[in-house]
This record gives C-alpha cells, structure tokens and sequence, in this order.
C-alpha cells in the first residue's frame, strides 16, 4: 500500500464529515452527478424532503426526471377483432358487474360516520406556500 | 501477493465506511422533518395493501399546488424551513389530509422535470417487505425509517423501475371507506408484464390477485386485500407508454373537471370515457403528473 493510499480513509472522512456539516444548507450548487462517492453525491441525497423520494440518491434513478406519461386512446368496440368489447382504460372494478364480486370496492363512508376533519394532534405551524419556479431564460450569445 | 490482498479489502472498507456515513447522513436529515401523519386524530387501525397516501414529487410545488386547488378544491399547508424547496406541502380535501407535494431535487439544474405522483401501501412488516423487493428484482430507493408523525416510511423501484413507497403507519391507517369526491378513490399499475408485476406484489404486500380478463382485451388483474379491490395491474399496450402507478381522483363531473384541468393549465390525455356506470379520463398537471380521474354513481360507490 502506498503512502497515498495509506491517507485515504482520513480523507475520505474528512470528506463526508464536511458534507454532513454542509447538508443542511446546501442550495443551487447541489450536484447529483454519480462520478462514484462524493461529497456532491451526499449531500444531495440528503437535502430535504425532495431527496426522500430518490433525487439524486443512487445512479440510474431517474436521473431526468420520471417519464412523461403516453396515454394511447382506447380503441371503440369492433375495431379490433375478435373480441368486441372496449378497451378499458383502467382496472377499475364496477360493483354492478358480476366480474368484480371476489373484489369488491369498499363502500363510502356513511353519513353517520363524521368525517375527521378536525386535527388534534400538536403540529408545527405551517408556512407559506413556496413561490412558483421561475423557468430558465435562454442565453444570448 | 499476500501484500496486495491485503490492501484491497482495506481500501474497500475505507469506501464502504464512507458510504455508510453518507447514508446516515441522509437518514438522520430525512428523520428531522416534520411529516404529517396519515391520519389525525389516530385510528390504530390497519388496512394492508390499502393505499393509505400520495405524495407528488414535482419541479414546482407552487404551480402544482395552484392547479388541483384550482380543479378539485384542495387546500394546502406547508411546513419546513424558509427555503421553498425543502418544505412539505399537506393536501386537504374538505380538510381531510389526503396526500402531499415535495419539491424535485433533480430539478435544481433549472430543468422542468415530468412529475410524478408516489403511492405508499400500507404495510406492518417493512423488514419483511423490504427483503421481498429485493428478493423479487425490485430496488430500495430509500430505506425504511421512522419518518415523524408518518410512520416507517420506505421508497422502491419495482422490477419495471416504477417508484412505489410502504408505510407503517405510526398513526394507524384512515377508516376503511372508499374515497369521496375529490379524494383519491383507485390506482393502477400499467406494467409490460401484467403476471411478473403481480406476482412481485404479492410477495411484497401479500396481495390476492384477481383477473380481469372478461373486461375487455387489455388484460389485467386486480389486487385484492382484506377482502376489497385496492387498485390493479393492467398491461400497458404500447411501448410508448411508461410502466407508472397512475392513482384516481374522484370527481363528481369528469366532463367539468377535464374542462376545469385545461383552464387551469393542465391537460387531458384521455377524454372522458363511459365505462357502463362509471366515466373516467386521464389528465396531466401543469408539472407533467398524470392523474386519473373517475365519477361514480352514488348507488355505484355504496354496494
């Protein structure tokens, strides 16, 4: 082992101690490249509730973001052979149909039971709403 | 020889001890939010497989926020520090707590990032469940902790990649009634592979699966738990679609909330459509989520 080697872990600690005392406020410069362990990398990963859902914490997580979602237009009954039904968008069960008897929806809540919308329980005091994001200007050359 | 063998193992333990101290470091800040809980007051009660909230992770809270108070009549609290992007933003329907926004942190780049709304299935055993995800080709985006008032909180990738999170729940999970108008009501898996997806869904959550094969020729199945549909799986039918949970809304007019979502921004990726008693349509907010909606007789929801 060399001499270098030999003063890796020092540094590699010291490295990870700086980005836990920089966690709580890291802002615009937070990287979430994956050009292996970094202190770019932890300190994204723990940022914020935002980080919770994954932005940032492990390489090939949906590094641009999730897929937009393509919707295909169902197709009418008798346009596609043999079988004439339509094409349901959805695995929604529908109670009046003997199809969904093993899997029933649960019934609504009946009028007698009050819906909970008084919250006792102590919580911190909420905040303002965040400001709308601006979008990028494009640069002039 | 003896010399080199030696000096891998300990340089791999100086990256493993950095990695670890990384993610504990992610754990502890994760740990000191506050996260609503999932039911207020507490019902003690557990419903496994049951959807029991929805969180959207977007590029921007504020936008996303403006439109679904402006098509559905949510109203919002916001909690965290002073910086918008790291604050917790509490959806209410009719003051019900129903779900919540968080800001993208991939986003920070000044891209406009597609959102995507996040369901989290109640659970009691996450160790367990945990351990079935990997088992099952799955990925544990984030590791199961106690998350507030929340509850034990985890975040995966499903074998497709699709994001998913269990929950829990410190206080119990809300009564067992199927959603009201403008609350969630259904969700739906659109997989490549309808049978792989169910079967990896079983292990995880336990769910019974029941085939839909006679509701058209999108074949299906419906994931089934306590005796109740809690959402399913159907087959995606083109390549262009992306493997996704899509969850529903409830809505008392589909055609006036599809009406409603391009007035305020979004828009309407399936027209509504009549399915025998039911009318639903997929729409996208002004952030890129895709969310259904569905309108349901009244006779229809109470069986």
């Amino acid at each position: 082992m060399s001499k270098g080697d030999d003063r890796l872990l020092p540094r590699l600690a010291a490295v990870v101690a700086l980005a836990m005392a920089l966690d709580g406020c890291a802002s615009d410069g937070g990287d979430s490249s994956y050009s292996g362990v970094s202190t770019s990398v932890s300190m994204s990963m723990g940022y914020g509730y935002g980080g919770y859902y994954g932005g940032g914490y492990y390489p090939g997580y949906y590094p641009g973001g999730y897929p937009p979602l393509v919707v295909v237009p169902p197709r009418p009954p008798g346009s596609r052979p043999p079988v004439n039904l339509p094409e349901r968008p959805t695995t929604l069960p529908e109670t009046s149909r003997p199809s969904t008897r093993p899997a029933p929806m649960p019934s609504t809540r009946p009028s007698t039971v009050p819906r909970p919308t008084t919250r006792p329980s102590f919580r911190p005091a909420p905040r303002p709403m965040p400001m709308p994001r601006p979008m990028p200007m494009p640069s002039r050359r | 020889m003896a010399h080199a063998s030696l000096e891998r193992p300990r340089n791999l333990a100086a990256w493993a001890l950095v990695l670890m101290a990384s993610l504990l470091a992610v754990s502890a800040k994760a740990e000191e939010r506050y996260w609503p809980p999932i039911v207020d007051p507490p019902t003690g009660q557990h419903h496994p497989g049951r959807f029991v909230w929805v969180d959207l992770v977007t590029s921007d809270v504020a936008a996303a926020a403006g439109f679904y108070g402006a098509v559905f009549g949510w109203t919002f609290e916001t909690y965290g520090g002073e910086d918008d992007r790291d604050t917790y933003t509490l959806a209410l329907a009719d003051g019900l707590p129903i779900g919540g926004m968080v800001y993208d942190q991939r986003a920070k780049q000044g891209k406009k990032l597609s959102a995507r709304w996040v369901g989290l299935i109640s659970v009691t055993d996450l160790k367990a469940a945990t351990s079935a995800v990997t088992q099952g080709g799955g990925k544990v985006v984030y590791q199961p902790v106690m998350l507030g008032e929340r509850g034990e909180t985890a975040i995966y990738q499903d074998p497709e990649g699709v994001v998913f999170g269990l929950v829990n729940s410190k206080s119990g999970d809300p009564p067992d009634f199927a959603g009201d108008v403008n609350e969630w009501y259904w969700i739906d898996l659109w997989s490549a592979d309808v049978e792989k997806a169910a079967q990896f869904y079983r292990a995880v959550v336990g769910y019974e699966t029941v085939p839909i094969a006679d509701d058209g020729p999108r074949s299906g199945v419906r994931l089934v738990s306590g005796g109740f549909a809690r959402g399913g799986i159907m087959a995606k039918d083109s390549k262009e679609t992306s493997a996704t949970w899509l969850p529903y809304i409830r809505v008392a007019d589909v055609k006036a909330t599809a009406a409603r979502t391009t007035a305020a921004g979004g828009k309407v990726l399936l027209q509504p459509m009549a399915l025998n008693l039911a009318t639903v349509a997929i729409i996208a907010d002004p952030t890129g989520a895709p969310v259904g909606i569905v309108q349901v007789p009244a006779t229809e929801a109470q069986p």
